[in-house]
C-alpha cells in the first residue's frame, strides 16, 4: 500500500497496516525531521523493522541529502532477517514503479563470510581472522611479487577483488543483500564477501551489522570510521544496549592471558633482535613515523573526518607517542615490566577493588612506569606489530589485550573499576582482572554526539525513562505504543503458588526447596499437557536450571514431561543449542509436541522467535534476576546511585523485567498467532515488578490473573486455549486499510499535524 | 475383514443383507462400500510412533507384596535404541559360548539400574562392574558426540536465522568472563541434558527415517539452486489481503430461468417477479402510493366483538396444533417387535437395493445388474404392500416358537394402530422405490 505522511510518499510491503505501526511511523518521522534522538518502544510482533525500514527509505528516497541508514541489531539470525525485510520492501517499491538506487548490506565477521575453503573450515573466529590476515596482509601481498607464484600463499578470492576493484570501482552492483546471497554473489564473482562488505560500507544507502560494529572502539575503528554525520543511526532491539555498552570498555584478564603475554613478549624480543641485524632501517623509518604519526591524526579529528574514538580522547591525540617507548626494544621491555607488575598483583589473596588512579599510583610506586606511555601502549604495539610484518596475530591476542588494557587504564577516571577477584566462586584459585566499565553512556556518548538522529527502539524499554539516564542523552520523541487487539490473543497469568498453596519463588533461600521445585516441575507437566505443541520455558541462570533439572529427573518429573512431549534444553555450547532448537522446531512440526527448557539472559532468548506453534505457552521460571553477588555489578549499582540517584532495587528490578518481558514476547508474531504467558514466581504479583513491564503488556495483565495456583492458571489457561482454537473474523484484526490511513492522515492534520494517540 | 470385527453396526447388515437373507453378494455389498475399506486401510498403515518417554523398567507390585519386572521383546529393542552399550555388552556377553544367559542379563541389567538410581541416597550396594561400565561409555559417548559433531559434517542443516553460533562469533573482541550463574556446570548434569537433547532427536529421528531419505534428497536439490526462504519468517500474514478462494464458477445458461426455478420449488405459488421494473421504480410507485396518506388512528375499523373472536380462534388453533404436535410423536414403547424387525430389514434391503439401483444406473456395463435390481426392487415394494396384511397370529407362531413369552401379544386395536404406524414408517422408502421403478420402465 502506498500512502502519505504529511507529504512523504511512504510505500508499505503489505495491503494493511496495524494502527500502532502508523502511528509509529509518524513519531519517528517527527523525530527525524526535527533532528533528534528517540526512544520508541513498540510491542513484540508487531512489525516494528518494517515500519521502520519503510519510513527510512522513503525518506532516503525523497529528502535532497541522501542519508546513510546504520541499522544494528543484536544478534546474526537478526540481521539477516533485517536484510531480508529490506530487500523485500526494495523488491516491492520497484513493483510499484519507484526506481530507487539502493544498495543495502550486511556486515559480520570473517568467520560467517569467509568463502576461501582453506580458511574457513577453522572451528574458531579468531584463528580465522589469524589465517585470514597471513593471506591477505599487504606485507605478504609485497613478498609474493618477489616471489614465484604459488609460493606463497595468497588467498584467491581476495586477489580477484582487487585486481577487479582497480578496473571498475563498483565492486556490488545496486540491490539488497542478505549474508547468503553476498556469500553466493562472492562465489561467483570470485571476491571475498568480506571485504567487499568492508569496502563498500562507504557507498551503501544501508549498512545492517551489530551493535559492537559502531560501539566497540576497538572495532569501530575498522569498519565505521567513514561514516557521514547526517546518518540515521537505528539500534533495533536496544533494551539491551546499556550492556553492551559497558562490555565494549571492558577487560577481563585472566592468568593464562599473562603466561601468553610474557610468551609474546619473548617472542617480539627476538624478532627485534633479529631485525635489526638485517634491516634496521625499517625500525627507524617506524621511529621517525611515530614522532609524526599521531600529528596527522589530530589534523584529521579536527577537520571532523573520522567518528572520535573513545579509547583516544582528544586531549591525547594532540601528543606524540613519548620518548621513551618509541624504540622497539624500549617498547617491549617496558612491556615486560607491566606484565611482571600485573603478574605480582595477581598474587594477592583477597579481593581488591580500586580506582583506576590508585591503580596507577601503586604502578608507578612499584615499577616506575608512568600514565603517560601506558596510554599509547595498544596503538604503540599495532605499530609495532605493522612494523615487524608479524603474521600468526592469534598468538600475540593475549598481549593486545593487555596493552588494550594499559591504554583503558591509564585513560579513563570516572566511571571505572578494577577488581582482582582471587578466586573463583570463593574457593578455586583462579585469579581474574577485572577492569570493569560502569558508565554505559561513555562508549555511545560518542555516537549521540556525532550523529544527529539516533533511534532507539525495542519491544522492551520500560520505564521509559531509565535510558536516557544510563545513557545519558536528551530524546526528542519518547513514546511507547499499546497493542490495539480486538481478541485477547496473548494471556499473562502470574501464579503464586503451586496446587498445594505453598508460594513459589525462585528467591534464593527457597529456590532449592523440593516444595518449590516440585511445584516448578507440576506446573510445567500440568501445561505440557493442555498446552499444544511447543512450550518455551525460562530459567534466571543455567546453574539454576542445571540444578532444578537434576533435581525433576530424581523426582521422575522429567519422566512425566516425556510423556506428552519431548524435552530440550539448552547449553552453553552454541552449536549443540542450534541443534537443540532445530530438533524442537521438528517436534513442534510434526505434531509430538516439545518443551525447551532455556535461560532467560542466554543465546535463545535473544533473537528467536516462537511463534505460532513453536511457542503457545511461555513460562518464566522466577524472576530473571542478575547475579547479586557480583562484584561487578554491585561497583556498577554504586556508581548509578551516586551519579544517576538510581535507587539499587530500581535498577535490578528494572533489568530483571526487561528480560523478563523479552522472553515473553518472543511467542507473538502478528495478530493471529495467540499464545499464554506463565510469571511463575510470587514475587510477580507485587505492582513494582508489574509496573516495571511494558505498557502493551501490562494493560493485558488483569487483576483476576495475577495471584493464581497452579490448578486455577489451569483452568484459565485451558479456556484461554479453547476460545483462542476457534476461527476468527478478518476484520476483528484491527488493521487499517489504505483509506483508514489517510482518513487518520486527514484528521491529524486538522489538529495540528499532532500525532495520533491510540490508548 | 477387520472391519467388521471394529464396526458393529456394519456387521449387523453385512450378516442381515448377506448372510441371512442373502439378497447381495459379497462382493457387491463391498463394491458399495469402497471408501470404508480404504480408510480402514489407512488407519491401518498409519503406526503409533514411539512414545517419547525414556524407556524405563517399571515394577509392576502383584498380590502378595511381590514385585516382579516384565521385560517384553519391546522394551529390549527401546533399551538398545536408546543405549547403544547396553546392546554392545548384549551381544558380547549372550549367547551361545558365553558367559550369561538371556535371563541373567536382565537380571543383572535391572540390578544395575535400580542401584544408579539409588546411588545419590548413599546406598552401598556393590556394583556390577559390567553395566558401570556401560553407564560410564554412554555417558562419555554422549559428551563425545559433539566433538565429532564439531569436526565432521553437520548432521542437520541449521538455519539462517537460528544458527546461533554465527553471533558467537560475530565479533570476538569482547571476552568477559561470565559471572558463576551463567557458566554450564559439572558433567553429569551436562551429560543428563545431553542425553535429553539426544533422546529427543532420536525419537524424531525414528519417527521420520521412512520420508526424511526422500526429503532431504528434494532438499538437496533445493539448496544446489537456490538459497534458503526467508519470506516465510518475515511476512505477517495479518496484514495482506486474503486471497479470493479458488473456486469454480457455476456456469448456468439462463440465469432467470434458475432464479425462477428457486424460487418455484421453495413455494410452489410464489409469482415470477416482473423483473422488468427495476427496483427503483417499484419504490417510487410505493412511495406515490403512500406519499397522501394520513392515517386517521382515531376510527376504529372493527368492533371489538369480532375481533376478540378472531383471536379466540386463534388461541383455540394455536392450543389444538400444540396438542397434537405433542400427541403425534408415536409412542414407540410397545410398538410389537415383529413388526419392529420387519419394518427395520426393510428398509435395510430397500435402501441397499436402491443405492444398487443408482449406482448402476446409465453405466453401460451394468445394464444387467441394473435389471436384476428392479426385479429386487419390485419384491421389496410387494413385501412392503404385504405389512399391511400382516397378521398378528402368523406372527405369533413365530415369535411363541422363539422366545415362547405371550407378553408380546397385544390387542388387535394396538396391532392395527402399529401396522398403520409402520405404513407411514416405510412411506418415503415406497415412494423412493416408486420413483426408482418408473425410472427404470421409461428407461427400458
Amino acid at each position: 500500500m502506498k500512502f502519505f505522511i504529511g507529504n512523504l510518499p511512504i510505500y508499505f510491503p503489505y495491503d494493511k497496516i496495524y494502527p500502532e505501526q502508523y502511528s509509529y511511523m509518524v513519531d519517528l518521522k517527527k523525530a527525524i525531521d526535527a533532528g533528534g534522538h528517540c526512544l520508541l518502544e513498540m510491542p513484540s510482533g508487531t512489525g516494528k523493522t518494517v515500519s521502520l525500514l519503510s519510513l527510512i527509505v522513503a525518506i532516503q528516497a525523497n529528502y535532497k541529502e541522501k542519508r546513510k541508514l546504520i541499522y544494528c541489531s543484536r544478534t546474526v539470525p537478526e540481521i539477516e532477517k533485517a536484510l531480508a525485510e529490506l530487500r523485500n520492501l526494495i523488491e516491492y517499491r520497484t513493483k510499484c514503479g519507484e526506481k530507487d538506487e539502493y544498495l543495502g548490506i550486511g556486515l559480520t565477521s570473517r568467520k560467517n563470510l569467509c568463502i576461501n575453503s582453506s580458511v574457513n573450515q577453522e572451528k574458531w573466529g579468531k584463528v580465522v581472522d589469524a589465517r585470514c590476515r597471513n593471506l591477505t596482509a599487504s606485507w605478504i601481498r609485497e613478498k609474493s611479487k618477489l616471489y614465484s607464484p604459488g609460493e606463497v600463499p595468497l588467498c584467491n578470492f581476495y586477489e580477484k577483488m582487487e585486481n577487479d576493484n582497480e578496473r571498475q570501482r563498483m565492486l556490488i552492483p545496486d540491490g539488497v543483500y542478505t549474508l547468503e546471497e553476498l556469500r553466493e554473489y562472492g562465489k561467483e564473482q570470485g571476491h571475498c564477501p568480506y571485504y567487499m562488505a568492508r569496502r563498500t560500507i562507504p557507498f551503501a544507502n544501508a549498512v545492517i551489522y551489530s551493535y559492537h560494529y559502531l560501539l566497540d572502539p576497538k572495532v569501530a575503528e575498522l569498519v565505521s570510521k567513514e561514516l557521514s554525520k547526517d546518518c540515521i543511526v537505528v539500534f533495533d532491539e536496544a533494551h539491551n544496549i546499556d550492556n553492551v555498552c559497558i562490555e565494549s570498555l571492558s577487560i577481563d584478564i585472566t592468568k593464562p592471558n599473562l603466561d601468553a603475554s610474557a610468551k609474546s613478549i619473548a617472542k617480539l624480543r627476538d624478532v627485534i633482535e633479529d631485525i635489526k641485524k638485517k634491516d634496521s632501517q625499517r625500525l627507524r623509518d617506524e621511529y621517525d613515523k611515530l614522532v609524526e604519526g599521531l600529528m596527522a591524526a589530530s589534523q584529521e579529528r579536527d577537520e571532523d573526518v573520522y567518528l572520535s574514538n573513545p579509547i583516544l580522547p582528544e586531549d591525547l591525540s594532540h601528543e606524540a607517542v613519548p620518548g621513551n617507548i618509541r624504540q622497539a626494544e624500549h617498547f617491549v621491555a617496558f612491556l615486560r615490566r607491566f606484565v611482571e607488575y600485573l603478574k605480582t598483583r595477581m598474587r594477592a589473596q583477597q579481593v581488591v577493588a580500586e580506582s583506576p588512579m590508585s591503580f596507577l599510583q601503586n604502578c608507578r610506586e612499584v615499577t616506575l612506569i608512568e600514565r603517560q606511555p601506558l596510554r599509547f601502549c595498544s596503538q604503540r604495539l599495532t605499530s609495532l606489530v605493522r612494523t615487524l610484518e608479524l603474521s600468526d596475530l592469534n598468538d600475540y591476542y593475549a598481549l593486545h589485550k593487555v596493552a588494550a588494557f594499559a591504554t583503558l587504564v591509564a585513560t579513563y577516571e570516572a566511571g571505572f573499576m578494577l577488581i582482582l577477584e582471587p578466586f573463583e566462586n570463593d574457593t578455586i584459585p583462579n585469579p581474574i582482572f577485572h577492569y570493569a566499565c560502569l558508565d554505559a553512556s561513555i562508549a555511545i556518548k560518542p555516537i549521540f554526539r556525532r550523529f544527529k538522529t539516533v533511534v532507539i527502539t525495542s519491544g522492551t524499554l520500560s520505564p521509559l525513562d531509565m535510558y536516557p539516564k544510563i545513557l545519558n542523552f536528551q530524546a526528542a520523541v519518547q513514546e511507547s505504543y499499546s497493542m490495539t487487539l480486538t481478541r485477547n490473543c496473548f494471556l499473562p497469568l502470574v501464579v503464586t503458588r503451586g496446587s498445594d498453596q505453598v508460594a513459589i519463588s525462585s528467591k534464593f533461600e527457597v529456590r532449592n526447596d523440593p516444595a518449590v521445585v516440585r511445584n516448578f516441575g507440576q506446573i510445567l507437566v500440568e501445561f505440557s499437557k493442555i498446552v499444544p505443541d511447543g512450550i518455551v520455558a525460562f530459567f534466571p541462570s543455567y546453574l539454576y536450571m542445571e540444578s532444578i533439572v537434576a533435581m525433576w529427573n530424581d523426582m521422575g518429573i522429567l519422566n512425566e514431561a516425556w510423556k506428552h512431549k519431548l524435552i530440550f534444553v539448552e547449553t552453553p555450547d552454541a552449536a549443540e543449542t542450534s541443534l537443540a532448537l532445530e530438533n524442537y522446531r521438528k517436534a513442534c512440526d510434526n505434531g509430538r509436541g516439545a518443551i525447551l527448557l532455556s535461560v532467560a539472559r542466554g543465546k535463545v532468548s535473544e533473537g528467536i522467535d516462537f511463534d505460532h506453534n513453536y511457542g503457545r505457552a511461555v513460562i518464566m521460571f522466577g524472576v530473571p534476576y542478575q547475579y547479586t553477588e557480583s562484584r561487578i555489578l554491585k561497583a556498577r549499582l554504586e556508581f548509578l546511585r551516586e551519579n544517576y540517584r538510581i535507587r539499587e532495587s530500581d535498577f535490578l528490578t528494572f533489568d530483571a523485567m526487561r528480560h523478563a518481558a523479552q522472553c515473553v514476547g518472543r511467542v507473538l508474531r502478528g495478530k493471529t498467532d495467540y499464545g499464554l504467558m506463565i510469571f511463575s514466581d510470587k514475587r510477580f504479583a507485587r505492582a513494582d515488578k508489574r509496573n516495571k513491564l511494558p505498557r502493551w503488556l501490562n494493560q493485558f495483565i488483569t487483576d483476576a490473573c495475577t495471584n493464581l495456583s497452579t490448578d486455577m492458571a489451569l483452568v484459565t489457561a485451558k479456556k484461554f486455549l479453547r476460545t483462542m482454537a476457534q476461527p476468527f473474523e478478518r476484520d476483528q484484526l484491527g488493521v487499517w486499510s489504505v483509506e483508514d490511513v489517510e482518513r487518520q492522515e486527514r484528521s491529524n492534520v486538522g489538529v495540528g499535524g499532532r500525532a495520533a494517540q491510540f490508548n | 475383514m477387520q472391519l467388521l470385527l471394529r464396526d458393529k453396526n456394519l456387521s449387523e447388515q453385512h450378516r442381515t443383507l448377506v448372510l441371512k437373507e442373502r439378497c447381495v453378494t459379497e462382493d457387491e455389498f463391498w463394491e458399495l462400500r469402497q471408501d470404508l475399506l480404504r480408510d480402514h486401510e489407512l488407519q491401518m498403515k498409519q503406526k503409533k510412533g514411539r512414545s517419547s518417554v525414556i524407556p524405563n523398567i517399571r515394577p509392576i507390585t502383584e498380590e502378595g507384596g511381590e514385585t516382579k519386572i516384565n521385560i517384553t521383546p519391546q522394551l529390549v529393542q527401546e533399551i538398545f535404541d536408546e543405549y547403544p552399550r547396553v546392546k554392545i555388552a548384549y551381544e558380547q556377553n549372550v549367547g551361545d559360548n558365553k558367559p550369561l544367559g538371556h535371563k541373567e542379563f536382565w537380571k543383572r541389567y535391572v540390578q544395575s539400574r535400580f542401584n544408579d538410581r539409588n546411588r545419590t541416597n548413599g546406598s552401598s550396594v556393590v556394583n556390577d562392574d559390567l553395566f558401570e561400565k556401560c553407564w560410564l561409555e554412554t555417558e562419555e559417548d554422549i559428551n563425545q558426540e559433539k566433538e565429532h559433531r564439531d569436526h565432521g559434517r553437520k548432521r542437520i542443516k541449521i538455519s539462517n536465522l537460528r544458527d546461533l553460533s554465527a553471533t558467537k562469533e560475530d565479533h570476538m573482541e569482547i571476552e568477559l568472563e561470565k559471572d558463576i550463574t551463567m557458566r554450564s556446570g559439572h558433567g553429569k548434569i551436562l551429560s543428563l541434558i545431553r542425553r535429553s537433547n539426544r533422546h529427543g532427536e532420536k525419537i524424531l529421528e525414528a519417527s521420520s527415517s521412512k520420508t526424511r531419505i526422500s526429503k532431504e534428497k528434494a532438499k538437496q536439490n533445493n539448496q544446489e539452486h537456490q538459497n534458503e526462504d526467508y519470506m516465510p519468517y518475515i511476512t505477517i500474514d495479518d496484514l495482506n489481503d486474503e486471497k479470493p478462494e479458488n473456486a469454480i464458477r457455476l456456469e448456468i445458461h439462463d440465469q432467470r430461468e434458475y432464479f425462477a426455478s428457486q424460487k418455484l420449488e421453495q413455494g410452489r405459488d410464489v409469482e415470477m417477479t416482473d423483473s422488468q421494473n427495476s427496483p427503483i421504480d417499484i419504490l417510487n410507485e410505493f412511495k406515490t402510493d403512500f406519499v397522501d396518506w394520513k392515517p386517521n388512528l382515531t376510527v376504529s375499523l372493527i368492533s371489538d366483538k369480532y375481533a376478540r373472536k378472531a383471536t379466540k380462534k386463534c388461541n383455540e388453533l394455536i392450543k389444538t396444533k400444540q396438542h397434537y404436535a405433542r400427541e403425534a410423536i408415536p409412542n414407540l414403547e410397545n410398538f410389537p417387535s415383529p413388526i419392529e424387525k420387519e419394518v427395520h430389514l426393510l428398509h435395510l434391503l430397500g435402501n441397499e437395493y436402491l443405492r444398487h439401483f443408482w449406482a448402476s444406473w446409465n453405466s453401460k456395463d451394468k445394464t444387467e445388474k441394473n435389471k436384476k435390481m428392479i426385479e429386487k426392487l419390485r419384491g421389496a415394494l410387494t413385501r412392503i404392500n404385504k405389512i399391511k396384511k400382516m397378521s398378528q397370529d402368523e406372527e405369533a407362531l413365530d415369535s411363541s416358537q422363539s422366545s415362547q413369552n405371550t407378553d408380546t401379544r397385544v390387542n388387535e386395536l394396538e396391532w392395527s394402530k402399529a401396522i398403520t404406524l409402520a405404513e407411514q414408517m416405510l412411506k418415503p422408502l415406497r415412494d423412493a422405490i416408486e420413483i426408482a421403478l418408473t425410472r427404470g420402465r421409461s428407461h427400458n
